[in-house]
């Protein structure tokens, strides 16, 4: 679905990223994970078209996602981080928007926004930050298209709707389509991203799913500092420990723990990761 | 040509654009239609018996008010095109950056100027219909709609093209940054043109001391009329083919050709 190869992107002299490869498949919903400032909104918009590669090259379905042609722009859906809504009636807007869309499907859409519980005859204007991102993503959802972008979707949603969110997207999510979801809020996307992508400096640290994530690593909960542990962090009542995965055996993994142990222990994860 | 091009996606995000900005073109030909309105009811407390308002006037305030209604509709109607975030939405629209750009200038160039002309034209046949003895007549049958208008409109849709494309060339104070760009084009054109006078020219200049010549320019166009004196040189007649080349040829094509070139290649 996606081919990025070699990628270079900087603003000007700040380097984002430095000959970064990476595939997406179809089928997957994605969580795409990195610090502040490690370049998951410029990866999300280079992929959408929004920005142009410095050098090496990124491909979505065989076409080059800066020349925005309509065939390209109509099977793709990018949620920014920052929604601004137009000054317009938001079924109206769906029913504009949508005929642009080939596989738009308004019942799917007028079912989510009755899902989301948000007015769709109110003008986005009139909408709260949290309502206008459920319009939208219950907008894009609809659209069908075969890849969805979202850039922090579940920032501004009150709790009900992270749950929400969390059930519409898995719903969503088809054997055609690729979900790639940008976010801080891990917590709030668990047992629906997979694989994870972590982003750091200048490139990808990890791209794998969880079963092979499973595989290779292992989050035991225990009251002390594991010997084995190759990261492990305090929380209520004791210690998370990281370990290699030598028996095999299925273990629950912790995003948050897992993303802390691939910061502090980059070049471990690689060679743990080699195939 | 199907990625350039389809006339059928073309109708639909004209549909789409001129109702998502139906709102802000009423707006704006209401606040113009609102002027002479309000105008019309000074008149009716504050003029003295027998002061009329001419006809003529009133049309000439119809093509102003459509003139900086042209004007002014890139900044409104298309403001956050190349905006970082506001911009994004329209960007990813399914649609070719030609019919982008052909339903940008439909509405700019068409539907809110003619909204505008229409809504003025309307308020002054009502104002002129309830009271006639504070008008001479009505605007519409004072209007000279000939060539002259024509010539007047095909200028004002350059400078509309050419504050287009400085609309989406600035991303921020763009009213202050296309007028000064606008004041200073005009000024390195009267630069150029002072400089032939007073250098290139300077001879033919002095040979026409004495010399009587009448032309009424209303437009550039007009400036044609040149060909009929005689001792002009035939360079200064090229100098004036070469500014009018420019004027109605190069200009536009740039504004043209820059504005689908800065869409297309617009990063957010």
């Amino acid at each position: 679905m996606v081919t990025i190869d070699n990628l270079h992107f900087n603003y000007s002299k700040h380097i984002v990223f430095n000959d970064v490869t990476l595939k997406l498949e179809a089928g997957k919903i994605y969580g795409l994970l990195g610090q502040n400032g490690v370049g998951k909104t410029t990866l999300l918009k280079i992929i959408s078209g929004l920005l142009n590669v410095k050098s090496g090259s990124c491909r979505v379905n065989g076409h080059n996602p800066f020349l925005r042609e309509p065939d390209f722009l109509g099977d793709l859906f990018y949620i920014p981080e920052d929604f601004i809504g137009p000054d317009l009636v938001v079924n109206k807007f769906a029913r504009l928007r949508g005929e642009f869309y080939p596989n738009f499907d308004y019942n799917k859409y007028s079912r989510l926004m009755t899902e989301f519980e948000v007015n769709g005859n109110s003008k986005f204007t009139k909408l709260s930050f949290g309502q206008q991102k459920k319009a939208i993503i219950a907008f894009a959802l609809s659209t069908n298209t075969k890849l969805i972008l979202m850039d922090e979707p579940s920032n501004g949603l009150d709790i009900p709707s992270k749950a929400q969110l969390r059930r519409v997207i898995s719903q969503a999510s088809t054997d055609e389509s690729c979900i790639v979801i940008s976010t801080h809020q891990v917590r709030d996307l668990e047992n629906l991203i997979d694989p994870i992508i972590i982003l750091d400096r200048n490139g990808v640290l990890l791209n794998e799913t969880i079963d092979e994530i499973s595989k290779r690593l292992c989050f035991e909960f225990g009251a002390t500092v594991s010997d084995k542990a190759i990261y492990s962090e305090q929380t209520i009542g004791g210690y998370i420990n990281v370990c290699r995965n030598e028996t095999n055996r299925e273990c629950k993994i912790n995003i948050e723990a897992l993303f802390n142990t691939v910061h502090q222990n980059r070049d471990l994860i690689k060679d743990i990761f080699k195939k | 040509m199907k990625e350039f091009f389809t006339i059928n996606r073309f109708f639909k995000l004209v549909q789409k654009e001129s109702s998502e900005r139906f709102h802000m073109m009423l707006k704006i030909s209401a606040i113009f239609a609102a002027l002479l309105a309000g105008y019309w009811l000074s008149m009716i407390v504050f003029s003295t018996e027998g002061e009329i308002t001419a006809a003529g006037s009133r049309a000439g305030y119809v093509f102003f008010s459509t003139l900086i209604a042209m004007l002014i509709a890139p900044f409104n109607l298309y403001k956050s095109y190349n905006h970082r975030k506001g911009g994004i939405d329209y960007a990813l629209l399914p649609a070719s950056v030609m019919e982008k750009y052909g339903s940008m200038l439909v509405n700019c160039i068409i539907f809110l100027p003619l909204m505008t002309f229409v809504s003025v034209l309307a308020v002054d046949t009502i104002i002129t219909t309830i009271t006639p003895s504070l008008f001479d007549g009505y605007a519409i049958s004072n209007m000279n709609l000939g060539d002259k208008l024509s010539t007047g409109f095909l200028e004002a849709v350059i400078l509309q093209l050419g504050f287009i494309y400085c609309n989406l060339l600035f991303r921020k104070y763009k009213v202050t940054k296309t007028l000064l760009a606008t004041v200073s084009v005009y000024i390195v054109f009267i630069m150029i043109v002072v400089f032939f006078v007073t250098v290139v020219f300077k001879e033919e200049f002095k040979m026409m001391e004495g010399m009587s010549v009448n032309i009424n320019i209303a437009n550039f166009s007009d400036l044609s009329q040149l060909d009929q004196f005689e001792g002009f040189s035939s360079l200064f007649k090229t100098l004036y083919y070469i500014s009018q080349t420019i004027i109605y040829g190069i200009m536009p094509a740039w504004f043209l050709f820059g504005s689908y070139h800065r869409m297309k290649t617009l990063q957010y």
